[in-house]
């Protein structure tokens, strides 16, 4: 386990290595500069002074050096949209709430999309399962941009019941993570479904019944631990979509998260900020993958590790 | 002999199908007393698993029904009318059930001990420290070494053999009263066979429980079978002792599956008989003998009406119209019925 978790961790870092270098170099391929239309107004003794600062004029390959070094310090460099600001310093600030928001939606989609996904298949073709399966085709096919300003109008606007947008109190993370998780639901719904109808179909169901199990025992023992293994595999991807903030939702629900700043920052040719988000993003990712392994390994002793390594 | 443990009275179960009712089993009438060992064969289809399945009510409903007929288990309940709630209480506890393939038997997810104690706990509330005493009883009785060990093991880290006898010792959990054992040996390879068909045989000494072994190895029922009952599209074609069935089958099925097993001394050049032709469809099954349109001896009657049993013997008996007083004499197929000279 432990040669196992070291393997990983190596592969992780390597990941991360190229998934920064790509996004540097194919950044500065990209045209106009950080400084935009602002720069035609400063004085070209200013500009010449600003972009020796930021180290532009010396070769790519030199930033590059200079930009790794700092990153194997911990340092993703000064935003240039926010002078005042670290790279660090507005991921610190913006993801809690991304996060926050990511988590609660999750946590929505996990319990309501595997409980339809199972009363889905328990009550196969019939009335139960027909509503989950509306429910899992509306959640497929209407997009968060209409979702959420639908959520945002009609339960906070016209009935007034919770707060239409902004992210102050507990209430005001309801509308937004009911629209971040209407598409993971439908998402889980299906999958667990799916899994579940392959599973009650399988011998072993057969011989729990042949002990003379009752049925709840047999969904709960037998089934549902079998059904979930094909949805943890796809919860990590999933989990890192929702966790990492989406910039729809959140500029719907004005929600200062990660998303919005992403978007800006591609928007303003915010060298630093681009690679630093990004960098971010591929770290969250590859750690949650991992752990989506872990878990796999902890369900299913089919893959669990030999002992002793 | 003691009364009956099971008495199968006119059995018809049906699939409900979109393309409409697959009959899978039309009538099957058969007694097993205590103790006893006996072997239902027949080919692929012929409805010998469904009717073994639905002696523990496993098949699913729907599709499937009990159209007709009673399933008295132990004198006292009609398995067809009980609520699935008091057939909760029968399986396991009074009967058990073997399943043909050990490889997709057992739950991947839970540990072989978890999985004998289940059935254990349920049916007799016993503590976990009880239950687990129990299933290394269970895993010695079955053979396997190691069984402390064992409890803790998953299935993927065993061979089949010892999946099916992880799946033996599940039910035999609670000492039911009758062992249903679907095709046992038939998804085991050749030298395994023989180990679970000897275990098999152990265990019914051993603990005295009555056995309904399903399988169409005839060399399987020969070793272990005191009664044999050959079905047939849904049917019961013929039933006897093991000796009747062997050396004196009178249904020409009957003797079409005994010549389509290899001898030690038959001629090695000639060729293995089969029966030509596949069994009916049973959405529509024939208005006379099913067997009639595979079968050399067939007359007119018999795609006419559906033959009677005839009997032999107090024990043996035969549908087919060859049988009756009337019929003409036809003579066996000469590998049939002759016991070798050894």
């Amino acid at each position: 386990m432990l040669t196992y978790t070291l393997r990983r961790l190596l592969y992780m870092v390597i990941t991360l290595w190229i998934i920064v270098s790509l996004t540097f170099f194919l950044m500065k391929l990209l045209p106009g500069d950080p400084f935009g239309e602002a720069i035609t107004k400063l004085p070209p003794e200013s500009m010449q002074i600003l972009i020796k600062q930021y180290g532009l004029d010396r070769p790519v390959w030199e930033q590059y050096l200079t930009y790794m070094g700092h990153v194997l310090q911990g340092d993703l460099g000064v935003s240039y949209q926010y002078p005042t600001r670290s790279v660090v310093n507005v991921i610190q600030t913006a993801f809690p709430a991304s996060f926050e928001l990511g988590i609660e939606s999750l946590i929505i989609a996990l319990i309501v999309g595997l409980f339809l996904g199972i009363v889905a298949a328990l009550k196969h073709n019939k009335a139960g399962d027909y509503t989950a399966s509306i429910v899992a085709l509306i959640g497929i096919s209407i997009p968060s941009f209409v979702i959420g300003p639908l959520l945002s109008y009609y339960i906070g606007v016209k009935l007034r019941l919770l707060p239409a947008g902004l992210w102050l109190g507990p209430e005001y993370r309801i509308l937004p993570a009911l629209a971040l998780s209407l598409g993971t639901i439908a998402i889980l719904t299906r999958m667990m479904r799916a899994s579940m109808l392959e599973v009650m179909n399988q011998d072993f169901i057969k011989t729990a019944k042949s002990k003379g199990l009752s049925r709840k025992t047999i969904v709960g023992k037998h089934m549902i631990r079998n059904a979930i293994l094909p949805v943890v595999t796809i919860l990590g991807p999933i989990a890192v979509n929702v966790l990492t903030g989406t910039l729809v939702v959140e500029k719907i629900f004005s929600v200062p998260g990660l998303g919005n700043q992403f978007a800006t920052s591609v928007l303003s040719n915010d060298y630093t900020l681009i690679t630093g988000l990004t960098l971010f993003y591929a770290g969250v990712l590859v750690v949650v993958m991992f752990l989506t392994d872990i878990a796999y390994n902890l369900i299913d002793p089919r893959i669990r590790l030999g002992k002793g390594k | 002999m003691s009364k009956p443990i099971l008495e199968v009275d006119n059995l018809q179960v049906s699939f409900k199908m979109s393309a409409g009712e697959v009959q899978a089993v039309r009538g099957v009438s058969f007694t097993l007393n205590k103790g006893e060992v006996l072997a239902i064969v027949g080919e692929s289809g012929c409805g010998k698993s469904v009717t073994a399945q639905t002696i523990m009510r496993l098949v699913p409903t729907p599709p499937s029904y009990i159209k007709n007929g009673s399933v008295m288990f132990d004198g006292k309940h009609d398995i067809t009318k009980l609520s699935e709630s008091d057939m909760e209480k029968l399986r396991g506890q009074e009967m058990g059930m073997i399943f043909q393939d050990p490889m997709t038997s057992l739950n991947p997810t839970m540990t072989i001990g978890e999985q004998i104690m289940e059935g254990v706990r349920k049916h007799q509330g016993s503590s976990k420290e009880k239950a687990r005493e129990r299933a290394i009883e269970l895993l010695n009785l079955v053979g396997m070494s190691n069984p402390v060990e064992r409890l803790s093991q998953y299935p993927h880290e065993l061979s089949g053999g010892m999946r099916q006898r992880v799946m033996i010792a599940i039910s035999l959990a609670c000492n039911p009263k009758l062992l249903i054992a679907d095709e046992p040996t038939t998804a085991l390879d050749v030298t395994i066979q023989a180990q679970i068909m000897d275990l098999l045989k152990d265990i019914q000494e051993k603990t005295g429980t009555s056995i309904i072994l399903i399988t169409h190895d005839l060399g399987v029922v020969a070793e272990m079978a005191q009664r044999v009952i050959v079905m047939y599209a849904g049917k019961v074609i013929e039933q006897g002792t093991l000796n009747e069935i062997f050396y004196d089958p009178r249904h020409p099925y009957t003797w079409g599956l005994l010549r389509s097993v290899p001898r030690l001394d038959s001629d090695s050049n000639s060729d293995l008989a089969s029966i030509p032709g596949t069994p009916p469809d049973l959405f529509a099954p024939p208005k006379g003998c099913a067997f009639a349109a595979r079968c050399p001896y067939a007359m007119k009657v018999c795609l006419e009406k559906d033959p009677e049993h005839f009997t032999a013997s107090d024990t043996h008996s035969a549908a087919c119209w060859l049988q009756h007083p009337d019929a003409p004499k036809v003579e066996r197929p000469i590998e049939v019925g002759v016991r070798s000279n050894g």
